[in-house]
């Protein structure tokens, strides 16, 4: 196992330029596209924000803030909607309809608001935190919606403060610094699916499949290489993207190489998977694209931070690498990351299951 | 018996590949095995290796079944696929030394196989050069050194001088015996039937999947026939020559073709012959005598040449 491991992994080193360009890139979308969404979301310009509100303050806070919130300034950035449960307010969120929704309600006798927002600039934290300042005896507490931002405080002396847990909240660079990542990276599968194809290409599997030694040694030590490969590209891009762009990943590091392990596992046994499919190293590339570099992304949210949480978002693996790294570079719960990883083991299990039934069905002319 | 096969069956879907194939193959042996393409012998041999499944029949290998997971058979047999089978990018001695340590050489005595090997097949010179810089010939000569790193005592060889200059294919044709002589079995296939009439003491026939026929050159060619046809090249030909050389006893045939006496017979009647011809007045410029051939062999077996 190990021969294959340590040929494998000398091969994908000799493959620098497709690394090196692989790096480059990922830079450089998280530079264009990170820091045109910085802007656009500081101005707002990017989206028009749907927020949900149940209130339910005592008088004459709950007519206040209505009254705020009709205002002309934020007819352009925000689409308000009152809701009368907040069942109903929550189960709108969690269908999507609302990107942010706001809860405020009498609590202990207190007048306290809880904002929920997958934005991670919601207009509605400063306008309601603004309302706060003013109105002298409301509490506030603000959450996120999607776990990767656990804001809890109870302001004290009616001052609100723009607390940032572990360094901020992931905007523009932040955010995108750790979606790029999982989407460019995920392109090295293809080098999964030469180390299959290229033995078979040059006839090589006919002597190793004669040579004393099991085959499920020669596809692990190939998987282990292109899984060490894969992950050292994502930390060196994420070293690079902390050092050019400064981008975040204060976080668990331990956590953080967990989920660069895993994801890099799923991105090898998606390159094998396609190889031993399609036996072609373009239509490998084609599926390593459109499922690895598009689909997954996709439903993570990598195309925008606006996206639909659905059954298809838990089927990606780079929905639920984001969630965890976001969830300890930003202070999520400990279920979240707990949540996550073993999403993502599962989507390797699942994964590596096909691999072998595919593998196993074409015994005669793979490996 | 090194290889025993009993009534191996293999299909390609409706296509019937191996046909109750039976094979016995001695130790020390050269055996070839000869027939056109899609005879069925890189199928035989995928086989016998175990590289594809046979869906019926036996195959013993060192009189120890032969499975996928039989790794100490598969540890002594070396095989020189048909293809070019090694990583052009990659220094020859890079290619020998990885192959070779697929079966558990290490260190020292690796590096002392690898040597071996390529002083064998005459690359050890340039080693270090990436096959792909390579001759035709040359990369051959790798082909069989990739195979035979770590001393097997059987080796299949698949057509190894497919498209390579006469010079490459007397040493890979000299290399075949000297490992024989050095106490490997070796199975080749060929549809050159020079090569394998060269180097092979039993050849087993192949035709559509199935041993059509086994046994040395000799008793292969007089299972077709004994004759012989001599052929003389002459200044003159004479109007008689040909009603005299019918006379002799075991001539079976006699022609002209342009200035030559072709003359079919049984026996070693030749100085009867020559006598006959001079006698017509004719003077012989050049006698040659044309053996059957397994070309002939195969002919006659099949009615189509191998190369059909």
């Amino acid at each position: 196992m190990f021969r294959f491991f340590w040929f494998t992994l000398k091969k994908n080193i000799k493959a620098v330029w497709l690394t090196i360009s692989v790096v480059a890139i990922s830079i450089l979308m998280m530079a264009l596209i990170g820091g045109a969404i910085e802007s656009l979301q500081k101005t707002g310009v990017y989206s028009k924000e749907i927020v949900g509100i149940f209130n339910q303050l005592d008088s004459p806070y709950k007519e206040e803030y209505e009254k705020i919130l009709s205002s002309d300034h934020f007819e352009n950035i925000m689409e308000i909607n009152y809701v009368d449960s907040i069942v109903e307010l929550e189960k709108m969120m969690e269908d999507g309809e609302f990107h942010t929704i706001v809860i405020g309600e009498v609590v202990d006798g207190k007048n306290t608001f809880r904002v929920e927002s997958v934005f991670p600039e919601s207009f509605m934290l400063p306008v309601t935190a603004n309302f706060v300042q003013t109105a002298n005896t409301i509490a506030l507490v603000l959450e996120n919606a999607n776990g990767y931002v656990n804001f809890e405080d109870q302001y004290q002396n009616q001052v609100l403060k723009t607390h940032k847990l572990s360094g901020g909240f992931p905007v523009g660079y932040d955010y995108y610094g750790i979606q790029t990542p999982l989407q460019m990276v995920v392109i090295l599968g293809m080098l999964a699916a030469y180390s299959i194809l290229d033995d078979k290409n040059k006839n090589i599997s006919q002597r190793i499949k004669t040579a004393p030694i099991s085959k499920y040694k020669v596809i692990f030590g190939r998987m282990m290489a292109n899984i060490i490969y894969i992950t050292c590209v994502f930390v060196i891009t994420s070293i690079c993207s902390h050092f050019i762009l400064g981008v975040n990943w204060n976080g668990n590091y331990l956590i953080i190489l967990m989920v660069f392990l895993l994801f890099s596992t799923i991105t090898t046994i998606l390159g094998m998977f396609a190889a031993v499919l399609t036996k072609s190293i373009i239509a490998s590339i084609g599926i390593i694209l459109g499922v690895g570099c598009t689909i997954w992304p996709r439903y993570s949210g990598a195309f925008s931070p606006y996206y639909d949480v659905g059954i298809m978002a838990y089927m990606s693996p780079s929905y639920h690498a984001k969630n965890v790294m976001f969830a300890t570079i930003y202070g999520g719960s400990s279920s979240t990351i707990l949540q996550g990883l073993l999403s993502l083991l599962l989507i390797a299990t699942v994964l590596l299951g096909m691999f072998f039934v595919a593998e196993r069905s074409k015994i005669n002319d793979s490996i | 018996m090194i290889v025993k096969t009993r009534n191996l069956v293999k299909r390609y879907g409706d296509l019937l590949a191996l046909d109750n194939v039976n094979l016995n193959i001695g130790e020390g042996e050269i055996v070839g095995l000869l027939g056109p393409n899609g005879a069925g012998k890189s199928t035989l041999i995928s086989c016998i290796t175990s590289i594809v499944g046979c869906d019926s029949g036996e195959i013993e290998i060192f009189e120890k079944s032969m499975s996928q997971k039989a790794y100490d058979i598969k540890s002594q047999i070396g095989i020189v696929p048909q293809d070019l089978s090694f990583y052009p990018n990659m220094s020859a001695y890079g290619n020998v030394k990885f192959f070779a340590s697929l079966y558990g050489f290490k260190g020292k005595k690796l590096e002392n196989q690898v040597k071996r090997a390529l002083e064998f097949v005459g690359l050890w010179d340039r080693r270090k050069e990436r096959p792909k810089k390579y001759s035709g010939g040359m990369k051959r000569r790798l082909n069989i050194a990739c195979a035979i790193a770590h001393n097997p005592k059987l080796i299949i060889m698949d057509e190894p001088t497919v498209g390579i200059d006469p010079q490459s294919r007397k040493h890979i044709l000299d290399s075949i015996k000297t490992l024989n002589k050095e106490g490997a079995t070796i199975i080749y296939t060929s549809h050159y039937m020079e090569e394998v009439e060269t180097i092979c003491n039993y050849v087993h026939v192949m035709d559509k999947g199935r041993v059509i026929a086994s046994g040395t050159k000799k008793e292969l060619k007089e299972m077709v026939s004994d004759e012989k046809t001599l052929e003389l090249e002459l200044e003159e030909i004479a109007f008689n020559v040909v009603d005299e050389v019918k006379k002799i006893t075991g001539v079976k045939e006699a022609f002209v073709d342009n200035n030559r006496l072709l003359v079919v017979l049984h026996g070693s009647n030749i100085d009867e012959i020559i006598t006959v011809v001079k006698k017509c007045n004719g003077t012989i410029v050049s006698v040659n005598m044309k053996k059957c051939t397994l070309e002939d062999v195969f002919f006659a077996l099949t009615g189509r040449t191998l190369r059909d």
